[in-house]
């Protein structure tokens, strides 16, 4: 035996127990990370809490370097007026949004809006930004007739479209999972439609459509870039639409740069008071979240009190408001298209005048700058922030969903840490990594520093993501290695790991756009450069990071808009890689076949006809008139029957006696008569009429493998894409 | 389906419009800027170099020690005090420095990192790009933060050579050397259409520090808190702390002005930038 053999030693530290203990220590890795940003940023604003006070300096209104005053106070009430703002704006557009992508968008249409969630998602600040500066504020300072657009009403507005496709996402996630049996409930209590939508299905959605709106308040309180063109620079109360004001965020990236000595720790003062309120932010989303039965909680839900009888409650005129909302939701999504449409043109029109060859390839340097560089830098810090993120990500994941018991308090913690990491606003991860790596490590502001920042960045999605493709792969499948000798290890690795590549191929893309989309974390660990990077120690600019130097510094503005084209061209291009993965996999888990294969078979019985079948095929072919049947039959009448007839030769030599035999051939032929086209169905005894009840209702089991076909077209459509 | 049909009509429609709305909107962003006269006297190079126009300002570069540079950086900054250099300077709208002499170190390479004010930025783009020619084995970045960002950077150590806009303060200079390399003027600019032709300094000074608004000027546009042009501008004029009231936008470049001035039609804004950027 095994145990004899090994010392005390050798029980302890084993393979197996060895490597639980370092999927152990990757899934505490995003605990440290986050104490070690916060107790990072905390050491660093002492100084400036001394020197202020730590209520002065929160409760203060007067904000200036030069006198050493420093008071966040009117910051802190400009974040919250414009967050609210925004949420409001954007969370009601995105929810009218994501209702018209469910329910009544066109089913051939619902692709192309998914993609236009997904593309605005993608888009940078910057390019926000400056759309909102050079497009909207003069149209605002036309319209309204002040002196400068900036401030409360433009950065509201340009905040909420960015905000929007996180907010409608998770909505539409929510409003997809809540049961069908509520809208033919309601349905069937006499509803219409857009009654049953907007009374039935969209507050059986409320929480998440709440925790949409806590992640939408999230990104907005941490949003730097946009906001820093489209505030104004004035410390100030937000007493009016158009007056300058600041934010927490663009107080940091304003000042950075030339700030010494106390003025810089009260930056990053600044940026611990923005990371406490995200952690206030991400503990109301876990509790909200840990209250998560469709049927609502008890901080929401309204409960009828007693005493309420029909003449007390007000009934509204059927049907009338809904069908104004479901009007709104057409109407907002056109909208939504027509800005994200315009935002793209405008960019493009701009731009793609200076995509010279020589602007994309050629070689760079300060009197010319070109973005081959920005490629190259790009590339490498993708690289070195996914081999630092992968490893840790993907033990994180094998921990959680492998070896974590379900309910450990260590596994809570670890995932709400996990999504306060994915919460922390760039501005901080950019100021973290300047001061970790870049200062107290030594390294300076070069690209590997950058690829670290980027990898703490992008860890929570590889988390999510791989963690989610792993408990995708059945349990048979792991029970099938184990039942083989394999141990838990070898189980993860050869059988469970491979399954869920798809799910990790999934988040290495989406990092990836990520990346290329980052600026505020980028400017102040990679740095900017027009130089093509030498190694992993010099500076580069990634292409984000190139856009905001040239149009901060003013230089060639049409040229930054060429740059923003090749972004967004990059960032769609991405999204549809995404999509593709994802089509293939759904196709893949349903058994239908997807495009790519489809193509390929096209082209395959182009070329070579298929030969007759030469393996016994139990569930062989019928006449049962399925339509792939027919046009497989056409094109090879001869090559089906012959397959069916020589497996019943097959059969039929295999018995013993006559008797037996006979009795088998009889059953057989029984049973393909009543066999549906393409596998069993659920009835016991066939109608006589011939007419096949299962593929009516839309459903299909079995796939026969040799004859693939489409999945179920009409019907109720049991899924709502 | 005849609403499917429709909704799609209306939503191309809606599109195209978007589109063409884009293309039209991002023709009219250009105008033109015009430099006003100060005082009465205009803003010319030679208006600066014989005292006359009043708001001029020393370029300087500073380092933590010249003997702590590397050589490459050593004979860029001997490159910079150059006739070569300084013919240079003057050609593009600055005031030349004397000339020293200076003979190409050929055996210096490496990397230099320069940073700082964006009102010297373009100039020492220009000087490195004629370096670059004369001396091939070195690199230079060059950022443009600002001259607050750039002094603090050669104070950590972060760049080798920091350019500023405006003069150090003491405390500055305990810690770095610095050399004037050209003057430039600051001058101020309004929308072509305005029909202004000349501001006071009294107009200006109380424009910038209450607001108070004069011959259909609204507002004044300033620079980010660490310009060095905004410091020269300040110390200039003799504000104490620049008005942050509506319409008293800062931005953070140069270019960033002058498009703000081009594009603000009605001309009620001014703004200051580097003579030499005109």
């Amino acid at each position: 035996m095994q145990r004899d053999h090994q010392g005390r030693l050798g029980r302890i530290f084993n393979k197996e127990s060895v490597a639980k203990g370092i999927f152990i220590f990757f899934a505490a890795f995003s605990i440290i990370a986050v104490l070690a940003i916060v107790i990072y940023i905390l050491a660093a604003s002492i100084p400036a809490f001394r020197e202020t006070g730590f209520f002065h300096f929160i409760f203060g209104a007067q904000w200036d370097a030069s006198t050493n005053t420093f008071g966040v106070f009117a910051m802190i009430v400009t974040t919250l007026v414009l967050t609210a703002c925004s949420v409001v704006l954007g969370g009601i557009l995105a929810v009218f949004m994501a209702v018209f992508i469910v329910y009544y968008c066109p089913k051939k249409l619902k692709g192309v809006f998914s993609q236009i969630i997904n593309l605005l998602a993608g888009i940078p600040s910057i390019i926000f930004g400056y759309f909102g500066l050079e497009l909207v504020k003069p149209a605002l300072e036309n319209m309204f007739g002040t002196l400068s657009g900036s401030g409360l009403l433009l950065s509201t507005l340009i905040l909420s479209i960015m905000i929007l496709p996180t907010i409608a996402s998770i909505t539409r996630n929510s409003l997809e999972s809540v049961p069908m049996h509520y809208y033919e409930g309601a349905l069937a209590l006499g509803c219409t439609k857009n009654q049953a939508v907007f009374r039935v299905m969209l507050p059986a959605a409320k929480n998440g459509i709440l925790a949409a709106m806590i992640l939408g308040i999230g990104r907005a309180v941490g949003e730097t870039m946009a906001v820093q063109f489209l505030l104004g620079g004035a410390v100030n109360y937000p007493s009016s639409w158009f007056i300058p004001l600041r934010s927490l965020t663009s107080n940091i990236v304003m000042e950075f740069g030339y700030a010494t000595g106390t003025h810089r720790s009260a930056l990053i003062a600044t940026g611990f008071i923005l990371l406490i309120f995200i952690l206030i932010i991400n503990l109301i989303l876990w509790v909200v979240k840990r209250n998560n039965a469709v049927s609502g909680n008890s901080f929401f839900s309204r409960k009828v009190k007693e005493g309420h009888t029909a003449e007390n409650m007000q009934f509204r005129k059927a049907g009338s408001v809904q069908d104004v909302l479901a009007v709104i939701s057409w109407i907002v999504s056109i909208l939504v298209t027509v800005v994200l449409v315009g935002l793209v043109a405008y960019v493009f029109v701009r731009g793609v005048p200076y995509l010279t060859t020589d602007f994309v390839f050629g070689n760079s340097s300060y009197s010319n700058i070109t973005m081959a560089p920005a490629f190259a830098s790009t590339a490498l810090v993708i690289v070195v922030a996914l081999v630092f993120a992968l490893p840790f990500g993907i033990g994180a994941a094998i921990f959680l969903n492998e070896y974590a018991r379900k309910g450990s308090w260590f596994v809570k913690v670890v995932r709400l840490f996990i999504d306060t990491l994915a919460g922390v606003p760039s501005i901080i991860f950019g100021l973290f990594g300047y001061l970790f790596f870049g200062v107290y490590c030594g390294m300076g502001v070069n690209i590997f520093n950058g690829g670290l920042t980027m990898a703490l960045m992008i860890l929570p999605t590889i988390i999510r993501s791989t963690e989610q493709s792993l408990s995708e792969v059945p349990d048979s499948m792991r029970e099938a290695s184990y039942a083989l000798g394999a141990g838990k290890l070898r189980t993860v690795f050869t059988v469970v790991l491979p399954q869920a590549i798809a799910g990790i191929i999934t988040s290495v893309i989406l990092s990836i756009g990520r990346i290329i989309g980052e600026t505020a974390a980028l400017i102040y660990t990679v740095g900017m450069s027009a130089y093509m990077p030498t190694g992993l120690f010099s500076s580069g600019s990634t292409l984000a990071v190139l856009m905001y130097s040239m149009i901060s510094e003013g230089l060639e503005v049409g040229k930054s808009y060429a740059v923003g084209t090749v972004l967004i061209i990059f960032v769609f291009l991405l999204n549809l890689i995404v999509s593709l993965i994802e089509h293939i996999l759904e196709n893949r888990r349903a058994g239908k076949k997807n495009i790519f294969k489809r193509i390929k078979i096209w082209f395959q019985n182009k070329k070579n006809p298929p030969a007759e079948e030469e393996y016994f095929n139990p569930m062989a072919h019928t006449d049962k008139g399925d339509k792939e049947d027919t046009d497989a039959d056409a094109e090879h009448p001869a090559s089906s029957e012959a397959g069916a007839d020589s497996a019943d030769t097959a059969v039929a030599d295999a018995f013993a006696t006559d008797a037996a035999r006979d009795a088998v051939m009889e059953w057989k032929a029984k049973k393909a008569a009543q066999t549906p086209p393409g596998g069993f169905a659920f009835v016991k005894d066939a109608p006589e009429d011939g007419s096949d009840p299962a593929a009516e209702r839309g459903y299909t089991f079995f796939k026969d493998a040799a004859n693939d076909e489409t999945g179920p077209e009409e019907g109720l459509g049991r899924t709502m894409t | 389906m005849k609403a499917k049909r429709v909704a799609a009509v209306i939503l191309a429609a809606a599109c195209t419009a978007a589109i063409s709305a884009a293309v039209a909107l991002s023709g009219c962003a250009e105008g033109e800027i015009k430099a006003l006269k100060f005082n009465g006297v205009e803003a010319t190079v030679e208006n600066v170099e014989n005292g006359t126009y009043t708001l001029s300002r020393p370029f300087i570069i500073c380092y933590k020690s010249y003997d702590g540079l590397s050589a490459a950086a050593k004979d860029f900054v001997n490159y910079i005090f150059s006739s070569a250099a300084q013919d240079e300077v003057a050609a593009e709208g600055y005031i030349a420095v004397t000339a020293e002499e200076y003979t190409t170190d050929t055996t210096a390479s490496g990397t230099v990192k320069i940073s700082g004010s964006t009102s010297v930025g373009p100039l020492m783009q220009n000087l490195v790009g004629m370096y670059e020619s004369v001396n091939p084995g070195v690199r230079i970045t060059v950022n443009q933060n600002g001259s607050g960002s750039g002094i603090t950077e050669a104070t950590d150590g972060t760049v080798d050579i920091a350019m500023s806009s405006r003069e150090l303060t003491d405390t500055e200079l305990a810690s770095l050397e610095d050399k004037q390399l050209a003057t430039d003027g600051i001058a101020i600019i309004v929308n072509a259409n305005s029909d202004l032709e000349n501001v006071t300094s009294e107009q200006i000074k109380a424009l910038y520090e209450d607001g108070t608004a004069f011959e259909g000027i609204l507002a004044g546009i300033s620079r980010e808190e660490g310009s060095g042009t905004r410091s020269a501008f300040e110390e200039l004029i003799g504000i104490e702390k620049i008005y942050t009231g509506v319409g008293f936008d800062a931005y953070n470049s140069t270019n960033a002005v002058i498009s703000a001035i081009k594009s603000n039609s009605a001309a009620n804004k001014i703004g200051y930038i580097s003579l030499g950027s005109l």
